[in-house]
């Protein structure tokens, strides 16, 4: 078909493998200079090997010991604590097997994972549109057009807290912006007391927040695509969208997976909107897994379980892996298309 | 060559090791630092404890008999200095020391971080008395019935329950406590021919069908809509002004779900709903969900509202009153106070020099003087004849109703499942007013809801 051919001489190849000509170069540099007979230059070789792996893992070895310690561990006392009932002292630990987990579903965690998904999927949809939108138009001979660049990265640096205020300032009923100009137009206001409307603007918010990567991802992307395949395709009267939808687009297809996959993972992990603009409400309509997390765990005070808040943290890690996996399989296949 | 191309290889390796071991002992200690410090009960306080071992070297029993203590404080760093001097001039044998912490929702997440790595302060002055259940699951805090027996019978009556949790006192209520009351527009009341504010919910609905004038969209009286606390705190006034309460007696139950509550539901939504005589738009503004700015707008002609609120309403001509009496003819309104919690560090000196610190601020002149800088009311009655208080009276015309209310006020429970009970309790009444569910089925679902929190609440 059309579409594998104009792919089949894409560089998406450079992206897919990019490594496996770098790696025994290094090797050899390093115990070349040294000339001995053969026996001792393979003891040599061998020893220089060591050495070099030896430098290599402890250099790794801090990053290793501090993620170990900081992710890892922790991540181990949240499973185990999650098999427990009692207080966030810890002053009357029993051993509950799974009916911490049972317990979630009783107490809202259920709804809770729904409001994620719908979130997520509505984050990742709204940010991958309007990032490879943009970024398609950034892509333009245009001048002055670089300059423009630097403004989608502002969502990115500002603190997030503070961007979040302002939105919660924007949705204030009677002064803020968005109801002067409904109220001006004889358009009911929109407050975040309603549920639609609290669901679009933490996602609206977190879209806005996110898609500047998006875009910045999507550009480079867009800089490796190579002219000759797209300047054949024009010289054989390919329109605009025919380029668009035949040839840029395939050859996006694996950057535009893994994009998904980042977007995905920070989809699931949404908190700071939420905390700053609903405090997951109304009634929970705003109450995403992580949100729920930290409800349980000190929003409720002493009502509050920390069991099911770990249960729940384990269970949206659980979900998060198999997302991943299920999304990095994707890119295989979709890496393996192109190439 | 290879010799030396070995012996810098050597030394690379084992400098890359030397690096790692130091970052892992760095990580290591910044971890366990905390527990070191406060295994010795020399140096409690929190995130800068191991500052303090290092300015008091000699442990707090060996420097002549001197016990020192800290505590925590969300109030201003001259609050801080002016405790700490006035304490420590007039108890030799004690030193105490507080602590600022940011105010605001982190501060119990800070606290329990604190109990569960013994790094608390021997005394906490927080902001919230809701807390105190949990900082009782910690079997750190101690109970302070026997020490501060005087000082909390001189409280005013409606905050004493609030400081117990399973039969001890693990607070005592501060200078400085919080309601609210009903403030009224004079020139809406004269002009609709109304003589004064009224003192029943009943008259109060009579009078803002007559104050409201839906052509120029203005309305009677503004009830909080939205879902927030807030709406829960004022509304438990009506139920209790119709002579409900919000639980049963042994706390294991809601009963809000009777006919006071239906009646107090019903009256609101009547107000909203029915007459038309409140707005039914939000005018939260900036997380509260008090509507101050409908007031302040001259938008509505009654409000219910704090002392926080007085610096909005200063273009406007208003009075206040005590809030409209209920079905059982009694006025009642929230009160929100502060509590001091002592912390058990092991260490009787300091448990007994941290209730004496209690104590002291629960004397009238500290008392006094907190209420004063917090521009708050009076815990107890006789903090009104102490002169700071005085000033204030004369100052603020509002003042004397405020207090007068306290009399008739009430405390939140102090129950785990308090903050789940407001919450099923806003969400439900915030449907009714919007008219989704009438009081009768919103008063079922919130009962319901808050019930299954409460059996479920500390597991």
């Amino acid at each position: 078909m059309a579409e594998s051919q104009a792919v089949q001489a894409g560089p998406g190849r450079r992206w897919v493998q990019p490594r496996s000509s770098i790696e025994p170069k290094l090797d050899r540099d390093a115990v070349r200079p040294i000339r001995l007979p053969p026996l001792r230059r393979f003891r040599a070789r061998i020893r220089a090997r060591g050495r070099l792996w030896a430098t290599a893992y402890a250099f790794v070895l801090p990053a290793f010991a501090l993620t170990a310690l900081f992710s890892i561990v922790p991540l181990f006392m949240v499973i185990r604590r999650s098999l427990y009932r009692g207080n966030i002292f810890d002053t009357d630990l029993t051993f509950a097997g799974l009916r911490n987990y049972k317990a979630l579903f009783a107490a809202g965690g259920g709804h809770s994972l729904v409001v994620t998904a719908t979130y997520t999927i509505g984050f990742v949809l709204v940010s991958l549109v309007a990032g490879m939108g943009i970024a398609f138009l950034l892509d333009l001979p245009l001048p002055g057009l670089k300059a423009v660049r630097a403004l989608f990265i502002i969502p990115l640096v500002v603190p997030a807290v503070a961007t979040a205020f302002i939105w919660f300032i924007l949705f204030q009923p009677q002064t803020g912006l968005f109801n002067r100009i409904l109220t001006g137009a004889g358009l009911p206001q929109v407050t975040l007391d309603n549920p639609t409307v609290a669901m679009v603007a933490i996602i609206g918010f977190g879209a806005w927040q996110f898609f500047g990567e998006v875009v910045i991802l999507f550009l480079a992307a867009l800089k490796t695509l190579p002219n000759d395949v797209i300047e054949a395709s024009i010289v054989d009267g390919a329109t605009g969208w025919q380029q668009l939808r035949y040839i840029r687009l395939p050859l996006l297809r694996p950057q535009t997976a893994l994009i998904t996959v980042i977007s995905t993972l920070t989809g699931l992990q949404a908190f700071t909107q939420i905390f700053v603009l609903t405090n997951g409400g109304p009634d929970g309509a705003t109450q995403t897994a992580l949100y729920y997390v930290y409800n349980q765990a000190f929003g409720l005070g002493a009502a509050g379980s920390i069991g099911i808040a770990d249960a729940m943290a384990v269970l949206l890690f659980v979900i998060s892996i198999l997302v991943t996996i299920a999304q990095v399989v994707i890119v295989g296949r979709a890496a393996r298309a192109v190439s | 060559m290879l010799k030396r191309t070995v012996g810098r290889g050597k030394r690379t390796v084992w400098g890359a090791v030397g690096i790692s071991l130091v970052a892992v002992l760095v990580a290591a200690c910044g971890s366990s630092g905390n527990e070191a410090a406060s295994s010795d009960q020399s140096a409690p306080g929190g995130s800068s404890s191991s500052a303090a071992s290092e300015s008091t070297p000699s442990s707090s029993e060996s420097s002549g008999g001197t016990v020192e203590i800290t505590y925590w404080s969300s109030s201003s760093q001259a609050e801080i200095d002016y405790l700490d001097s006035h304490f420590n001039d007039s108890h030799p044998g004690i030193k105490v020391t507080g602590q600022y912490v940011a105010s605001a929702d982190n501060t119990t997440a800070k606290v329990v971080a604190a109990l569960k790595s013994n790094t608390e302060p021997n005394v906490l002055l927080g902001q919230d008395p809701s807390n105190l259940p949990l900082y009782a699951q910690s079997g750190k805090a101690l109970d302070l019935t026997e020490a501060l027996k005087t000082e909390t019978d001189a409280l005013y009556p409606g905050i004493k329950s609030g400081l117990f949790y399973q039969g001890k006192q693990l607070g005592f209520a501060l200078g400085g406590v919080g309601n609210y009351v009903l403030f009224y527009n004079k020139d809406d009341f004269a002009k609709a021919g109304i003589a004064g504010p009224p003192t029943t919910w009943k008259q109060l609905s009579e009078d803002a069908v007559k104050l409201t004038d839906a052509a120029k969209n203005h309305f009677g009286i503004y009830i909080p809509l939205g879902s927030s606390e807030w709406i829960s705190y004022v509304w438990e006034s009506l139920l209790w002004g119709n002579g409900g309460s919000l639980l049963n007696q042994d706390g294991t139950k809601v009963a809000f779900d009777s006919q006071a509550g239906i009646d107090a539901l019903t009256t609101w939504y009547n107000l909203v709903q029915k007459d038309k005589a409140a707005p039914t738009t939000s005018f939260a503004q900036g997380g509260s969900f008090d509507g101050a700015p409908a007031f302040a707008s001259g938008a509505v002609s009654m409000i219910v509202e704090g002392q926080w609120a007085l610096a909005d309403f200063k273009d406007i001509n208003y009075g206040v009153a005590l809030m409209p009496a209920g079905t059982s003819g009694k006025s009642s309104a929230g009160i929100g106070i502060g509590v001091a919690t002592a912390f058990d560090t092991g260490n009787d000196a300091q448990n007994k020099a941290a209730q004496e610190f209690i104590k002291w601020l629960g004397q009238p002149e500290q008392g006094a003087y907190l209420t004063s800088v917090s521009g708050g009311l009076p815990s107890a009655p006789a903090q009104l004849d102490q002169d700071l208080v005085k000033k204030q009276i004369a100052a603020q015309p509002t003042y004397s109703t405020f207090a007068a209310q306290l009399e008739f006020g009430q405390v939140r429970p102090t129950i785990p499942g308090y903050a789940a009970i407001s919450q099923a309790l806003s969400d439900n009444i915030d449907k009714a007013l919007r008219g989704k569910l009438t009081p009768e089925q919103a008063i079922k679902a919130a009962a319901e809801t808050a019930n299954a929190a409460l059996a479920n609440a500390g597991s």
